[in-house]
């Protein structure tokens, strides 16, 4: 090995952020053409370093390390030190984001090149790729949260990269606000750990959780919970925010007011991610709380099914992906509620491909349509663009999980894996995974109906059609490629061989692990392809395409039909369930009242009033009575002086 | 007997040199009118560096402290350095005083007379070690400068205060005078030494007797210091003088008798420590109050910055009563800073009067930002340190004296003391906002005429506030160095 795992890691991590300070500073003087050149070279060799990192760690089995880098901050007896950890789960999510990172990057040279702030743009997409790196390579709690709020904070800008339009600025703003409602479980979370483990290091905490796994936590004198149930689902809150479960994902269907490859990058592929990523990273934690691991199922669960029913109902091609995406998350979550976070871990990197093709694919569809997001207003574009009919018809199938595409086998572990599962809530799980899967291909088949087949619905005149750049098409294609592939490929070293692609990262109590039960069944890929047939989510899956064809390919009334049919139902899903209304009236308009108490009340009359103006106005007062008693009379100072004087003396009289 | 009259000469040199000054200075305006001024006034402040030559003669001469004329007078750094302030502050003040005085056609030659003897009195007061010496030097100190208050006859204003000036000050050095008759008919002693053994051992009514003499002797200090109940005098003064005159009252008088009292009682009433601390605290807290209440509301700038300069005094007051050594350094810190800093302010004020018109108010002040940048910043700097922001040197101040009364236990005392600071921010900033926010009313729109050499020395007061709040360290030591002579008899 000629380069050292060390400098591998450091490369990976700073070649990103190389190049976003690069175009965000010199933006001016490099151009256009200077920051795409500068920032997808860095991810290039980002990606490259990654690559390498991950045939060192999986393929030649080195060992896990953990590199301190500096001591950020000593206060007491807490040492926070900045170090980064290299093991098996790392490498493979730095993989998944530098190949995501760098292909995204190539695609917005075409999709933004009508825009004249690319500088910013290329600046933004890297500086989220050195935070998300951070993020998956953090070896303690603080470089984590370093990378959780970067990522955030990138988000926010780049949902509002359009700053003229004011929906994307309020997503943005959205997306931050109920991001931060995540960080304060997750910042206690931290707390937590470091009053009771002492430590923010990861190895400590872990090597001390079995011991303190039936600590309890005591509120007030006689409220008491288990620490680890507490930590647990003060992180799963923070995750909840960042990676959009119930009902904390309001503010996913907003972001897809940013530019589509960041929907595809961010939203999609990786930040959503993170907060799954940080639950199996957690593993150790959550392992010792059946509470918290049953909350995580089923609101997982609830969020899968619930969000798929959303996304029938819309018509903006960004959002049903959106949704889409909320529901997927879901099923991540159950991954690891039912205890296989190698499952959930699974779908993440199946889901980051073919997730990240659909968005770019849509991207390219609306390219093609000048910037045309309703799908009532496309279809017949297959032959118009039939590179972008393909690959988002392949990762169409990856999504509903038609073998032998990539979302079968990670979502089909998933589902068994809740099947098998003993956590509490985890037949209610079952339910509402194969529900989902019919919902899923219900949704995925009208997008893919609406846009691509039928009668063209748009001024076929006026508007030409016609297949995007290469630059945009590569990405597709190669991204169209592990949606393909990566699930039967993986899916034995990932989850059936001891020891794992994934090594020691993920750690299960014994008895607990679902996936060492299931490898009994399992006997490879192609025979789990070959009996496919005989599970019940195969057949709901060709259920909902065999609905989605006949309601939107061979009789389209029947959609409107159903409509009518189910009004209540429809109405609810078109308010969301109320989730907005609710956080509206409730949080925002409650804040705005408080506010307005505290401004008026509590600032302007207590604080203001009373204490600072008040208190001012008593010593004018105060000033004007001692100006009328230096009445400027020779003998009124001099019947002051002798006052002095005896008060002098009284205190001698006083004393002695 | 040779060694001893040479030593008495060394001893004397400085004050009998300005006597012999002044007594020069009146005979060259007896004989040629106002045609010598400019002599006077060069051989004045060149008199004035001889004078500060020869005291640092004095340092090289007597590294320990003499005792002279049996006991009159005391000479040590500690007198050393009471003199050498005096003498520089009245440099700085007189400066001002020529183009001021031309400005409002006043006579030259008196007033730099009057002057001289008034530092004659002041340089006696440092080195006074008897009862006599100290009352005669302070009388001399102050009746030249009771005439000085008025010598504008034309002004009302002027007569008035020196009028008030003269007839309290007549009713304090009664105070003084009787206070220290009880105290001789207790310890049947003028010398500090002898009062300060007599005291050691005096219980009953002998102590009784020599604390209502301490009560009487403290008021008649306490209005020279212009220390509330007795500071009524002040604000009609500084208000009502030339403002050349208020220049030279507002430093060296003040440091001269300042090293008077932490003479005295440090000296003779140090045994009684635990009763007068007492008084002090008392005195402290009211100048504390009254000053800074009573500024509030001034809106002519000379007045408001007599109501801060009590206040000042009193913050200066409570190290004394803490008055562990400590306590004394600050005192002495402070008193010399705010000297300086208050001076300062002061000399810009005289520097912005002009042919046009003069600065009375606060709001004469509006736009200074604009109209001179420099000069307002020096006086942004200097009303800074007034008022004890950091860096300034004003916050040194205030947070050793508040060390020392944390030090004493006296925890009420301090926080009493920063609120009271507080208050103060309000008028001080008030000063700054209108330099800085203000537009100036129109009549008053034009650029100060200053020279290059009164600017430089103004810079320096400026420069002295900030560079002394960045390195403080060296004058603390050095307070703390020089107060060990008088607390060794």
């Amino acid at each position: 090995m000629l380069i050292s795992i060390k400098t591998l890691m450091l490369i990976t991590l700073l070649a990103p952020l190389l190049g976003g300070v690069t175009a965000g500073i010199f933006g001016k003087n490099i151009g256009k053409r200077g920051a795409h050149a500068v920032t997808i070279s860095l991810m290039g060799l980002s990606f490259v370093a990654s690559l390498l990192l991950f045939k060192t760690i999986l393929c030649d089995q080195a060992l896990k390390q953990v590199f301190s880098l500096y001591s950020w901050a000593i206060s007491g007896k807490y040492h926070l030190n900045i170090g980064l950890l290299v093991d098996h789960l790392t490498v493979a999510m730095m993989l998944v984001v530098t190949f995501v990172s760098l292909f995204v990057h190539v695609y917005s040279i075409g999709y933004m090149k009508d825009d004249n702030s690319n500088q910013r743009f290329f600046s933004y997409m890297s500086l989220f790729t050195f935070a998300m790196l951070c993020l998956v390579s953090a070896n303690d709690f603080i470089l984590l949260f370093f990378g959780w709020e970067g990522v955030g904070l990138v988000s926010y800008w780049l949902i509002g990269f359009w700053y003229e339009k004011e929906s994307a600025v309020l997503g943005g703003l959205k997306a931050f606000i109920v991001n931060r409602v995540g960080d304060i479980g997750f910042l206690l979370a931290i707390a937590c750990a470091i009053v009771y483990f002492g430590s923010a290091d990861y190895a400590e905490i872990f090597s001390q959780a079995a011991s303190k796994s039936s600590e309890m936590m005591q509120f007030y004198p006689g409220v008491s919970f288990s620490l680890m149930t507490v930590m647990s689902i003060l992180l799963f809150i923070g995750a909840a925010a960042k990676s959009a479960q119930v009902p904390l994902h309001v503010w996913l269907p907003e972001s897809m007011e940013g530019p589509t490859p960041i929907s595809a990058l961010i939203h999609a592929a990786t930040m959503v991610t993170a907060g799954v990523y940080m639950l199996c990273r957690m593993s150790p934690i959550l392992e010792y709380s059946s509470t918290a691991l049953s909350i995580v199922l089923v609101l997982g669960a609830i969020t899968a099914l619930s969000m798929g029913l959303i996304a029938i109902v819309q018509n903006d091609i960004k959002r049903v992906i959106a949704y889409s995406t909320l529901s997927q998350l879901g099923y991540m979550m159950m991954g690891v509620g039912s205890t296989a976070y190698a499952a959930g871990l699974f779908h993440l990197f199946t889901h980051a491909c073919f997730k990240a093709l659909l968005f770019l694919a849509a991207g390219s569809v609306i390219l093609g349509m000048h910037h045309e997001q309703d799908m009532r207003r496309m279809g017949g574009l297959w032959k118009r663009m039939p590179i972008t009919w393909l690959t988002f018809l392949i990762g169409a199938l990856a999504l509903v999980a038609v073998p032998p595409f990539a979302g079968f086998y990670s979502k089909d572990s998933i589902i068994e894996a809740v099947h098998a599962s003993m956590v509490p809530g985890a037949s209610f799980a079952y339910v509402c995974a194969l529900l989902g899967v019919f919902v899923t291909a219900v949704y995925t088949f009208r997008a893919f109906f609406l846009t691509f087949h039928g009668a063209s619905r748009f001024d076929t005149k006026h508007l030409h059609v016609k297949e995007s750049s290469w630059v945009v098409i590569v990405p597709l294609i190669v991204l169209a490629i592990p949606s393909i592939i990566l699930g039967a490929m993986t899916i034995t070293p990932l989850l059936y061989q001891t020891p794992s692609i994934l090594g020691d990262a993920l750690f299960l109590l014994p008895g607990r692990d679902v996936l060492f039960t299931m490898q009994s069944e399992f006997h490879g890929a192609l025979e789990m392809t070959l009996l496919s047939v005989k599970t019940a989510s195969f057949w709901v899956t060709i259920a909902g395409i065999v609905c989605a064809v006949y309601c939107y390919l061979i009789q389209p009334k029947a959609a409107a039909r159903i409509k009518q049919y189910f009004g209540i139902f429809y109405q609810l899903l078109m308010v969301k369930y109320g989730f907005d209304a609710f956080n509206q009236q409730v949080f925002v308009k409650g804040a705005n009242k408080f506010g307005q108490f505290a401004y008026q009340v509590i600032d302007m009359k207590w604080i203001d009033g009373f204490w600072v103006n008040g208190v001012a106005a008593r010593w004018m007062h105060l000033s004007k009575i001692s100006r009328q008693l230096h009445s400027g009379f020779v003998g009124r100072y001099a019947l002051s002086m002798v006052c002095g004087l005896f008060a002098l003396l009284a205190l001698v009289w006083v004393g002695i | 007997m040779g060694n001893f009259v040479a030593l008495y000469f060394d001893a004397i040199l400085p004050s009998a040199f300005i006597l012999t000054l002044a007594c020069i200075v009146l005979l060259l305006t007896a004989f040629f009118k106002h045609k010598a001024d400019g002599w006077i006034y060069y051989s004045t402040q060149i008199g004035l560096f001889v004078g500060i030559g020869m005291i640092l003669r004095q340092y090289w001469c007597f590294p320990d402290a003499v005792a002279i004329a049996q006991g009159r007078f005391r000479l040590d750094h500690f007198s050393m350095l009471g003199s050498l302030l005096v003498l520089a502050l009245s440099f700085f003040a007189l400066f001002y005083s020529r183009k001021e005085l031309i400005r409002q056609q006043l006579a030259i030659g008196e007033y730099f007379s009057l002057c001289l003897f008034s530092i004659v009195g002041m340089l006696v007061m440092a080195t006074a070690y008897h009862f006599l010496t100290f009352y005669i030097a302070l009388e001399l100190m102050s009746f030249p400068l009771y005439i000085l208050c008025a010598y504008h006859r034309g002004s009302s204003k002027g007569s008035e205060a020196a009028l008030k000036y003269f007839v309290t000050g007549a009713l304090a050095s009664g105070f003084l005078l009787y206070g220290i008759s009880l105290i001789y008919g207790v310890t049947h002693s003028f010398s500090f030494v002898d009062v300060g053994l007599a005291a050691s051992h005096a219980s009953g009514g002998e102590m009784v007797m020599l604390l209502v003499g301490i009560a009487f002797i403290l008021a008649g200090l306490a209005f020279k210091l212009g220390l509330a109940p007795f500071h009524m005098w002040l604000p009609d003064v500084y208000e009502g003088a030339p403002p050349s005159v208020t220049l030279f009252l507002v430093g060296a008088p003040k440091i001269a008798v300042l090293f008077l009292l932490i003479r005295l009682f440090q000296t003779s009433f140090i045994p009684l420590f635990e009763h007068w601390s007492e008084m002090l605290y008392l005195i402290a807290a009211l100048s504390l109050l009254v000053g800074n209440i009573a500024a509030l509301t001034q809106n002519n700038l000379r007045r408001m910055l007599a109501y801060s300069s009590i206040s000042h005094m009193g913050f200066m007051l409570l190290a004394l009563a803490a008055s562990a050594s400590a306590g004394l350094s600050a005192a002495l810190f402070y008193m010399i800073s705010y000297a300086i800093v208050s001076l300062g302010a002061f000399a810009v004020i005289t520097l912005l009067n002009h042919h046009k018109g003069t600065v009375e108010t606060v709001s004469d002040l509006a736009g200074l930002s604009r109209r001179h940048p420099w000069l307002a910043f020096i006086m942004m700097m200097l009303i800074f340190s007034m008022a004890g922001i950091p860096p300034t040197v004003g916050f040194v101040a205030k947070l050793s004296i508040l060390l020392s009364l944390l030090a004493a236990g006296q925890v009420a005392m301090a926080v009493f003391a920063v609120l009271m600071s507080v208050v103060g921010l309000y008028y001080y900033l008030r000063v700054i906002k209108v330099m800085y926010f203000d537009e100036p009313a129109k009549e008053v729109v034009y650029a100060p005429v200053v020279s290059s050499g009164s600017l430089a020395l103004v810079s320096l007061t400026g420069l002295f506030a900030l560079l002394l709040g960045i390195f403080p360290a060296e004058l603390l030591t050095y307070c703390q160095t020089v107060l060990t002579y008088p607390l060794q008899i």
